[in-house]
């Protein structure tokens, strides 16, 4: 974010006209109606918008679990559309770590192995994702709940089990996805300040889903999304957005039309 | 993925759903325990009969009027004592044959009396045959020629007839006339369910005044080795057809019995094992319908993982695994069921089962075919999951 205009590093995400459309019982539904973004290395973005407004949509699209209809989406600077569903599970489980509402963990495995999970598919031998999965926990303070089950921890430790499993492959990004949706106000305040701390500490780009506007005051820059489209793109102004640019002034804010 | 790892999933995933996998396994072991089983007693039973058939001496000719083979009428038999004589000189040594006229008669010793296969015979006859003598002697030459009311008895008619009583130098009467046992042979056994203990051998002449008739049912040619059976075999049956132009004969060797018998079994064993191999086929498709419902179910997990970075070939491999590892673990549990049943029913019934290797190879490599077969529709449904729709699943 500190690099001049003309050398700019390959950004995290960048998006180009994206769009997407569904089939919903014959009627089409343009969730997502021409968004340009980019997100880079590092950055700590909100996305919100109230329900139904695409936030959803293009939380998917920037996590590799779903394909535009049309656009051009780059992760780390590979074109998606480049890739079939096996390289997009590659891409998946090298480069994104992801945090749901609804936690997402296996309900009869300790939190040892939910978090040692994306390294089975990377081909990593147990010991090796045993001793990496036990370092994840202890970054998200949970030492001592290894061989917990999820029914045995509270919904903010599950949640901190969940982000350990986010880290533990070593992602450039971390999407959550109402993070604290399903927390108390006191577990919530905790999952977010694991995730501002690692941003910090890290390095580590995290774009949050929300549409609670306190979560997303967190954050150092939020885009607002509205019928399918970037209706606002707003940054902290404190040394943090390259060239300064306000929110109005941003050229990839709601700019384009649906198609 | 590794392969262990897959591996280790799927049990854990079975072990999950512990009552569920038993149940569905279950189908595959009844299956897989059936087929063992009903090839073990197909087989027992042809073994035995072939055994059986091999017990009624080595190297014989059965020469028999008419045509013998499934499906064929008997025939009349036109033979008699003078074609006897003809297929002598065809064969060369009269020692070689005999000759046989057999009808179920009464036989009685002052108040006992029992039903017993009587046989109008010669003097070869013991040999051709093997039957060793316990008692006594043999039928001679003789005693055909002269028509003598001699017998020689098998064990079992002179058991109950005499019981501890030597036999020899006694009557016993025949159908009301009266004849004086020379002979007691040694116990041989059954052959073909034909209680062989319970023939009475007399003179073939006195039978033929006996029964009225002078017909003989077959004549018996003993070959010296293998090697010559078949020669002799076309001899007979050339010597008979320029006697009988136009008419048919059938020599019958053991070979050919054992053949025919033998694809009959064959053919049984092979009806047992389709039918248990139905059973089998049942199993799958609850093993299938299983694993449906088990796709169902965890579609979230599917989602969660696609998320992380499963492969559609990592989500396939895990319920191929998944349904292969049930229909497997349920094949040896139904091979050690089949086994031991089959062990079971030999040692508390009179039928015999012989387990064979190719069964159990067989029975093993389906059940593992048919989690193949029948994993693969859901675990391709799994692996093709949209992972944003799966993770959304309730």
């Amino acid at each position: 974010m500190t690099a001049p205009e003309h050398e700019r590093p390959v950004p995290a995400f960048e998006a180009v006209g994206l769009a997407r459309s569904y089939r919903l019982e014959g009627v089409s539904v343009d969730a997502l109606r021409g968004v340009d973004l980019r997100i880079d290395h590092g950055e700590f973005v909100a996305i919100i918008g109230p329900s139904g407004s695409g936030k959803s949509t293009l939380m998917h699209l920037l996590g590799c679990l779903d394909r535009p209809t049309s656009g051009i989406l780059r992760v780390n600077g590979v074109d998606v559309a480049t890739l079939d569903d096996t390289g997009l599970a590659e891409l998946r489980n090298q480069a994104i770590g992801f945090v749901f509402q609804s936690f997402h963990l296996l309900g009869r495995t300790s939190a040892l192995d939910n978090v040692a999970l994306p390294l089975v598919y990377r081909g990593v031998g147990r010991s090796e994702r045993r001793e990496r999965a036990r370092r994840a926990l202890e970054a998200v303070g949970l030492a001592h709940r290894l061989d917990h089950r999820p029914s045995q921890m509270s919904g903010g430790e599950q949640q901190r089990v969940a982000i350990a499993r986010a880290l533990v492959g070593d992602p450039k990004v971390v999407l959550a996805d109402e993070p604290t949706g399903n927390l108390d106000s006191r577990n919530g305040q905790e999952v977010m300040d694991i995730l501002t701390e690692l941003n910090a500490a890290r390095g580590v780009a995290v774009v949050l889903v929300t549409h609670e506007r306190e979560v997303a005051d967190l954050a150092r820059r939020r885009i607002h999304v509205r019928d399918g489209q970037v209706e606002l793109d707003e940054r902290d102004g404190v040394g943090g957005s390259p060239q300064g640019v306000s929110a109005q002034g941003d050229p990839a804010a709601g700019r384009r039309e649906g198609p | 993925m590794r392969t262990a790892e897959a591996l280790r999933m799927a049990l854990e995933a079975l072990r999950t759903n512990r009552l569920r996998s038993a149940l569905t396994m279950f189908g595959v072991v009844i299956g897989v325990s059936a087929v063992v089983v009903l090839v073990a007693i197909g087989t027992g039973a042809k073994e035995a009969i072939e055994g059986e058939i091999a017990g009624l001496g080595s190297n014989i000719i059965l020469v028999v009027p008419g045509q013998v083979g499934l499906g064929a009428a008997p025939t009349q038999s036109r033979l008699d004592l003078a074609d006897v004589a003809y297929v002598r000189r065809v064969v060369g040594d009269p020692g070689k044959v005999t000759v046989a006229v057999n009808s179920g008669e009464p036989v009685r010793v002052g108040r006992t009396e029992v039903f017993a296969t009587v046989t109008g015979t010669d003097e070869n006859m013991p040999h051709i045959f093997e039957r060793p003598l316990r008692r006594g002697r043999y039928l001679g030459e003789t005693d055909v020629d002269t028509r003598r009311r001699v017998a020689v008895l098998g064990s079992e008619v002179a058991d109950k007839l005499f019981g501890d009583v030597d036999p020899i130098g006694r009557q016993v009467t025949v159908s009301g006339v009266r004849f004086r046992v020379v002979g007691l042979y040694a116990p041989v056994g059954a052959t073909f369910g034909v209680a062989r203990d319970q023939e009475v051998h007399i003179p073939v002449t006195t039978a033929q005044r006996l029964i009225g008739l002078p017909r003989i049912n077959g004549i018996a040619v003993g070959a010296s080795g293998p090697d010559e059976i078949e020669p002799l075999r076309q001899r007979v049956l050339q010597g008979l057809a320029a006697r009988y132009p136009g008419e048919r004969f059938s020599a019958v060797t053991q070979t050919q019995l054992l053949g025919t018998i033998g694809s009959v079994l064959g053919m049984l064993t092979g009806v047992l094992a389709a039918i248990a191999g139905i059973s089998l086929l049942v199993g799958g498709v609850g093993v299938s319908n299983i694993m449906l419902v088990s796709v169902r179910e965890r579609t979230r997990e599917i989602g969660l993982r696609k998320a992380l970075g499963a492969r559609q070939r990592d989500v396939l491999g895990q319920f191929l695994i998944e349904a292969v590892l049930l229909t497997t673990i349920g094949g040896v549990l139904g091979i050690l069921l089949g086994v031991g049943g089959s062990l079971l029913i030999q040692a508390l019934s009179p039928v015999p089962a012989a387990i064979t290797w190719w069964s159990v190879a067989l029975a093993f490599g389906v059940s593992a075919g048919v989690g193949v077969f029948f994993g693969v529709a859901p675990a391709r449904r799994a692996a093709r999951l949209d992972p944003v729709i799966a993770l959304r699943a309730e």
